[in-house]
């Protein structure tokens, strides 16, 4: 009966991890570039593979790649990708990779992202001088018509081994997500790609969060009280 | 306690700062030679419970980790440079920049930066802004003058009623490699900072700076439709935070009801 209620107890423990993730979610349904993460239960089958469906057991998160709406806004430097692809950023820490394309320019005339990291081009930083800047669909950045450099774009053949960072950012530690030059990404320049969090999917998400954990409340409680029915009953012999 | 409650509430504060700066422009909606701002967030860390690649107890390998994330913050409010439209009015001082580059300004000895072209004459016929700041280079309209032109050169005549010039000079504007990262002193006026560049002064309609139109006035770039749709999104975000809150405080309560 003990061993019930632990197991219960447990369930519960990992519905408040699912909450946790549908609230981040949440929480960024306003931050460009930002892909939901789906809080998924694998059970281990006999056969030692993971299957969807059986409750609490095995939790993982994967980060859901979707395309999100694009808003126009008119910002040279607001690109966008249509597509799979990332764009390549140098960081501190070697490279990362990012679907938020809030780019500016700093005091050297580099393009960076918002933290201040260079974006990366054909050969490392893209510097930009001159007028008439224009960057074109296949991620071309001319100035004055003259081509200048162009953005490296980046695919995976498994985005599911990236490890997501703050900041928008994603890395491939291990090499393990197969990085490629990506060539069937559209880059949109003057637009943003918006969050993918859809609104009533979180709500739903947490709905189901709650009841679920109402019920297993329920079957804790239920259990405790025929624990104290049989120990009570055996105290009366 | 739940980690929720606590990302709810980064959630809240992020789509708080997005209506402060949506609120700041609708109130500069009829500013001459306001940029609009935007706020931008970002993703905070992930808190990871278990690496992808990990070994499992039966010598499996976990295809995926988990991830939690722990909410949003606030990165930056963005000034937008887009181009405002222009009014016409009958003021031979109101100028406007059409292009790049900002007039300059000398704020007791500090160089100053702005669009607003709404200038005044001074009692010593000196051109400056509506606080009495005056333009670097300095233009002095003569005691007796009566006429002034600018043209789009950025080239200025002063004359007489008989239309004879008394002094004539050019008016410099100047350009920045980075102007988002100007920062904002009010007033309608910018300085420079370490991430804006130090500016480069050049002639109007030369080498990438605007021209300079006169009896014209850039109005404030901000759209009010666009305004009002951010308003309203930043509204709904912030609801549904306070949903997760509120999803996050029955689930303690359950909790709390477990002992009876």
């Amino acid at each position: 009966m003990i061993n019930g209620i632990e197991i219960m107890a447990n369930a519960a423990i990992k519905q408040i991890s699912r909450l946790d993730c549908a609230t981040h979610n949440i929480a960024n349904v306003n931050t460009p570039g930002f892909k939901a993460e789906r809080f998924r239960f694998l059970k281990e089958s006999a056969g030692g593979g993971a299957t969807e469906g059986s409750p609490a057991q095995g939790p993982a998160t994967m980060v859901d790649y979707s395309q999100g709406m694009m808003q126009k806004t008119d910002n040279l430097f607001d690109l966008a990708i249509n597509g799979k692809g990332f764009f390549a950023v140098k960081t501190q820490d070697g490279v990362a990779y990012t679907k938020d394309g809030r780019f500016t320019l700093n005091e050297d005339g580099a393009l960076v992202t918002q933290a201040g990291d260079d974006v990366l081009g054909r050969k490392g930083k893209i510097i930009i001088a001159g007028n008439d800047i224009q960057i074109s669909q296949d991620g071309v950045i001319s100035v004055g018509g003259n081509e200048a450099d162009a953005l490296k774009i980046v695919s995976f053949r498994e985005p599911s081994a990236l490890v997501k960072l703050n900041m928008g950012l994603y890395r491939d530690p291990d090499n393990l997500a197969g990085a490629e030059k990506e060539e069937e990404s559209q880059i949109q320049s003057g637009y943003l790609e918006l969050s993918n969090v859809q609104a009533i999917r979180e709500m739903v998400e947490m709905i189901n969060i709650q009841r679920t954990f109402e019920s297993y409340q329920k079957v804790i409680q239920t259990m405790s009280e025929q624990n104290k029915m049989s120990t009570d009953r055996i105290g009366k012999l | 306690m739940i980690r929720a409650l606590w990302t709810a509430a980064t959630g809240m504060e992020a789509q708080q700062i997005s209506q402060d700066v949506v609120a700041n422009n609708l109130a500069n909606v009829n500013t001459v030679g306001f940029k609009k701002a935007r706020a931008d967030f970002q993703d905070l860390m992930y808190q990871i419970y278990s690496k992808s690649g990990a070994e499992t107890s039966d010598g499996g390998q976990l295809p995926v980790g988990i991830e939690i994330g722990m909410g949003v913050k606030p990165v930056a409010v963005q000034k937008m440079f887009a181009q405002g439209d222009y009014m016409q009015t009958s003021n031979q001082f109101d100028w406007a920049i059409e292009g790049d580059g900002f007039f300059q300004l000398d704020d007791n000895g500090r160089t100053v930066y702005t669009r607003a072209g709404n200038l005044k004459l001074n009692s010593d016929g000196a051109l400056c802004n509506s606080e009495g700041i005056k333009l670097i280079p300095e233009v002095t309209m003569p005691p007796d003058a009566v006429d002034f032109t600018i043209d789009s050169g950025g080239t200025w005549t002063a004359s007489d009623a008989t239309g004879s010039p008394l002094a004539t000079g050019r008016i410099e504007l100047a350009k920045f490699i980075n102007p988002a990262g100007l920062t904002s002193l009010g007033r309608n006026l910018y300085a420079s900072t370490e991430a804006s560049g130090d500016a480069t002064a050049g002639n109007p309609g030369e080498e990438g700076f605007g021209t300079v139109s006169q009896r014209f006035l850039e109005m404030s770039n901000v759209n009010v439709v666009d305004e009002m749709v951010r308003m309203i999104v930043g509204q709904r975000a912030y609801e549904i935070n306070s949903k997760a809150i509120q999803t996050a405080d029955s689930m303690l309560q359950m909790a709390n009801n477990l002992k009876r």
